[in-house]
């Protein structure tokens, strides 16, 4: 069953064109990665899938709904959450607080701020620390958690192990196991061999648009390498 | 092999429009052998409003400074030409020493303003202004609220006086116009522009920004500062409530913001806009001033490139060009 | 004097009624708003309406004056502030401004120059005081305004701080981008935190108006000393302004003492002494200086 549906999206940046035509089709559930050089158009595809860039042309859908008109904090509201590059918490405000604030347009769902402590056990003594004082990798904890807070269908993740250790990156990787029960995931990650053992779909992107597609299990890791540096690759 | 692009400054319509300068400056310079004494004193209001225009425009428009406090140096330049005529200097020479001191105050006090951002800047200079105020307040000489005049003016004969002032009035007007225009053709011109277009990057790639607007900061607050000695050559009363008041600068902000901020033409076109609105309508007071706050708010809004920047965008006309045009003279290939 | 000294931290709490909607409007918008000054001499006049055509005492007027200061900061901020802000930095101090013009002389318009009072209207508290231990004489209206502006500032930080709205606010003051990206309507905020400024106008209005004198163009004075206060106390911290406004009255009655004009001097001179003493301090200023002098 088709969940996010992206139709001939185009996304500039003033004169240049980041994003061009791009569609697709995401089924529920699906765990997708999305991989390609700095400068491809990943990180924009996903703020314009949550609502921080108006798309030029083209249409986003959710189960079928027509979801390009609405605004950031509307697409929340329509099980979009994204957890942005760079993570972006409140730095002036609390782990709890953070979270705290990620329900604010929260759907009906599980997830509660005892549930997040449970699923991020290392945040838990860190609970009413500010947001600048933790460590990357507890940054990057609350910066999911704040996402599922709102109990989201679909969890876009940007660039989630970008500055961290080998070993906070496991732990980060070890949560989402969690998060992913039956929601639809897509992420931006750099580390290749991690993106093919968490995802179960590899799109590369290669100056905005999307140069391969596969099934992870369909795919070797030299067809995605030749994709990424624009040696057309073929998916299956 | 011809290039298929030509760089020029000089346009048919900028070429145009530098002799339609020139004759009008010819006009205005031989009409005070056919004006009357009313409508001469009508045109040197007109010129000082210019002056203001181009100032207040030269610190907000090209250095980024929007400053709600300019009527310090408007209600400076007079109080200083007072205090130097009251030592004997004739009242004519007393303006531009008045408008240099003013100068080296404003270059002083930019080693502390110009640090302030945005809306601290502009209320900043507010708060200047009424300190400014006070302390002349306190100067017997001016006997507070009283007031005091220009005394020495009385030993020209009126006639003469009113010619005297209307050609040194032009003449300032000319002089800044053309300062300005000089510095924005200048090497500081282009760093005017980059800090424009982008501080930080200007910064990153060599331009020092604080030295760039401090001379802007030095220029407006001489040409504000002459402004006002002149204007106290006219009006030869100095109170220093009607000089310190922050109406000045709401017309200042009101003729830029209306002709076109951050376009040279446009500030004056912004005073001639609002000579001809004052003319018409200042006799209905209140009124009057409702429409220029309006005015201000509305052009803020929604029209917040003024007349000039939209006539530039309709016809890419530019009478009096600061930057270069690059026109397309044969195909690419 | 060390009456005076008394009375001057009274007389603080004034400027930190004032000052408090305008560093809040600026924590959460990044605008100072030009008008903060004019739009409490508006709240005075309404009350003022009110009293003298109505019958209906300051405090019960507030009930009417204050909800429709509120409103007039959400549609403020709604159709004008957020347009405003979308064009930089530098265009909302050029709107605010030509709003104070525009309001100050509609209310010229329609109120004329005389200068008016709300003291009539409020019976004892005008001129009643309390004795101190000690005997120091403090008015009633003057505790009243301190006590006020204390629980405004206290009630401030506990909206912000445990209601969903005040950490929309909040959220949307510290990042507008990802406020939205984790479900905040950040102009409903925005325009929230606008009507809750200007509610605590319309209170400093009142307090103005019960302890001196206004006229129509009194708000350009209003927004000087709301603004010194801020700056003073640091721009957008709340209780800053508290601090602020009694550091500011403190130096206008240091000023009026040396002089019998140095009153307001005083005062903008503490202002300029701090603001001077800040950037001295403030790492860019000194290294831009020095680079200077080497150079």
């Amino acid at each position: 069953m088709t969940h996010l549906t992206l139709e001939n999206l185009d996304v500039r940046h003033g004169q240049l064109r980041a994003v061009k035509h791009v569609s697709i089709s995401i089924a529920k559930s699906e765990i997708l990665a999305l991989v390609g050089a700095n400068g491809a158009g990943k990180s924009t595809l996903l703020r314009a899938i949550a609502g921080a860039h108006r798309p030029a042309s083209g249409r986003i859908m959710v189960s079928g709904t027509d979801i390009t008109p609405l605004q950031s904090f509307q697409r929340v509201a329509a099980g979009i959450s994204l957890v942005p590059e760079g993570r972006k918490l409140f730095q002036d405000m609390s782990v709890e607080e953070n979270l705290i604030v990620g329900g604010i347009s929260a759907r009906k769902g599980g997830w509660t701020v005892a549930k997040i402590f449970e699923a991020f056990p290392n945040l838990v003594k860190r609970r009413h620390a500010k947001t600048g004082t933790l460590s990357g990798g507890e940054q990057q904890a609350t910066a999911i958690g704040r996402a599922l807070m709102s109990n989201p269908e679909i969890l876009l993740l940007d660039e989630i192990s970008l500055g961290l250790s080998p070993a906070a990156v496991d732990l980060v990787y070890a949560s989402l196991e969690i998060a992913k029960a039956g929601t639809t995931l897509v992420l931006v990650e750099q580390d290749l061999s991690r993106a093919m053992n968490f995802a179960t779909r590899i799109v590369c992107m290669l100056e905005g648009q999307f140069v391969l597609d596969a099934q992870t299990q369909d795919v070797t890791r030299e067809q995605i390498t030749e994709a990424y540096f624009g040696n057309r690759g073929r998916g299956h | 092999m011809t290039k298929p692009y030509a760089i020029e400054r000089w346009t048919p319509a900028s070429r145009l429009g530098l002799t339609g300068i020139a004759i009008v400056v010819a006009l205005f310079g031989v009409a005070p052998l056919v004006l009357k004494a009313g409508s001469l004193d009508r045109l040197t209001a007109l010129f000082i409003y210019i002056m203001l225009a181009a100032m207040w425009n030269a610190l907000a428009g090209y250095g980024g400074l929007v400053s709600i406090g300019q009527q310090m140096f408007f209600g400076l330049g007079a109080y200083v030409t007072i205090r130097i005529a009251d030592f004997g200097l004739s009242p004519f020479l007393a303006i531009f020493v008045a408008a240099i001191i003013v100068a080296a105050i404003a270059w002083l006090l930019s080693f502390i303003m110009l640090y302030l951002k945005g809306g601290e800047f502009a209320i900043g200079m507010w708060v200047l202004s009424a300190f400014t105020h006070l302390l002349v307040n306190l100067d017997g000489l001016v006997q507070g609220e009283t007031g005091t005049s220009l005394i020495s003016m009385n030993a020209y004969a009126a006639d003469n006086r009113r010619i005297a002032i209307y050609l040194v009035a032009m003449g300032s007007m000319l002089m800044l116009l053309g300062i300005l225009y000089a510095l924005l053709r200048s090497k500081t011109g282009a760093a005017i522009q980059a800090i424009r277009d982008n501080e930080v990057a200007a910064t990153s790639v060599g331009v020092d920004v604080i030295k760039t607007k401090r001379k802007l900061f030095v220029l407006a607050a001489f040409g504000i500062g002459l402004a006002g000695a002149l204007w106290l050559c006219t009006a030869l009363t100095f109170q220093p409530k009607t000089y310190f008041s922050v109406q000045w600068t709401a017309y200042m902000i009101f003729m830029v913001l209306v002709g076109g901020i951050g376009k040279f033409e446009g500030a004056i076109l912004g005073a001639v806009l609002f000579f001809i609105i004052e003319t018409w309508f200042g006799a209905t007071g209140v009124w009057y001033l409702i429409g220029l706050g309006l005015a201000a708010v509305i052009f803020s809004l929604y029209f917040p490139k003024g007349i000039w920047g939209a006539v530039e965008q309709r016809f890419g006309i530019t009478l009096l060009p600061i930057g270069y045009k690059l026109r397309i003279t044969g195909d690419e290939t | 004097m060390t009456s005076n000294l008394l009375q001057a931290v009274f007389l603080g709490g004034n400027y930190a009624l004032i000052a408090v909607g305008l560093s809040f409007m600026f924590s959460v918008m990044r605008i100072i708003n030009l008008a903060h000054g004019s739009l409490a001499v508006l709240s005075s006049y309404l009350l003022f309406v009110l009293a003298s055509k109505f019958g209906i005492n300051p405090f019960l007027g507030l009930l009417i004056v204050v909800p429709v200061m509120a409103a007039l900061g959400w549609i403020l901020q709604r159709y004008i502030l957020d347009r405003s802000a979308r064009g930089g930095e530098l265009l909302p101090v050029l709107t605010t401004f030509g709003l104070a013009i525009l309001l100050d002389n509609l209310m010229f318009q329609r109120f004329g120059a005389d200068t008016r009072s709300l003291a009539p209207y409020i019976g004892d508290l005008s001129w009643d005081a309390y004795e101190l231990p000690g005997g120091f004489m403090v008015g009633k209206l003057q505790i009243l305004t301190l006590a006020t502006v204390v629980v405004i500032i206290a009630a401030l930080q506990l909206f912000l701080k445990k209601t969903q709205l005040g950490r929309s606010i909040r959220a949307t003051a510290m990042d507008p981008d990802t406020a939205g990206l984790v479900g905040i309507d950040a102009k409903r905020a925005s325009a929230a935190a606008a009507a809750i400024a200007l509610a605590t106008v319309a209170l400093a209005g009142a307090f103005l108006g019960m302890r001196v004198t206004f006229e129509p163009y009194s708000g350009g004075m209003q927004l000087l000393a709301a603004f010194e206060a801020t700056v003073i106390g640091g721009l957008g911290s709340l209780w800053g302004t508290l601090l602020g406004g009694i550091v500011l009255a403190v130096a206008q009655t240091l000023g009026a003492s040396i002089h019998p004009q140095g009153f307001l001097l005083g005062g903008h001179l503490a202002f300029l002494a701090i603001l001077f003493v800040r950037l001295l301090r403030g790492r860019a200023f000194v290294s831009a200086w020095l680079t200077r002098a080497r150079a």
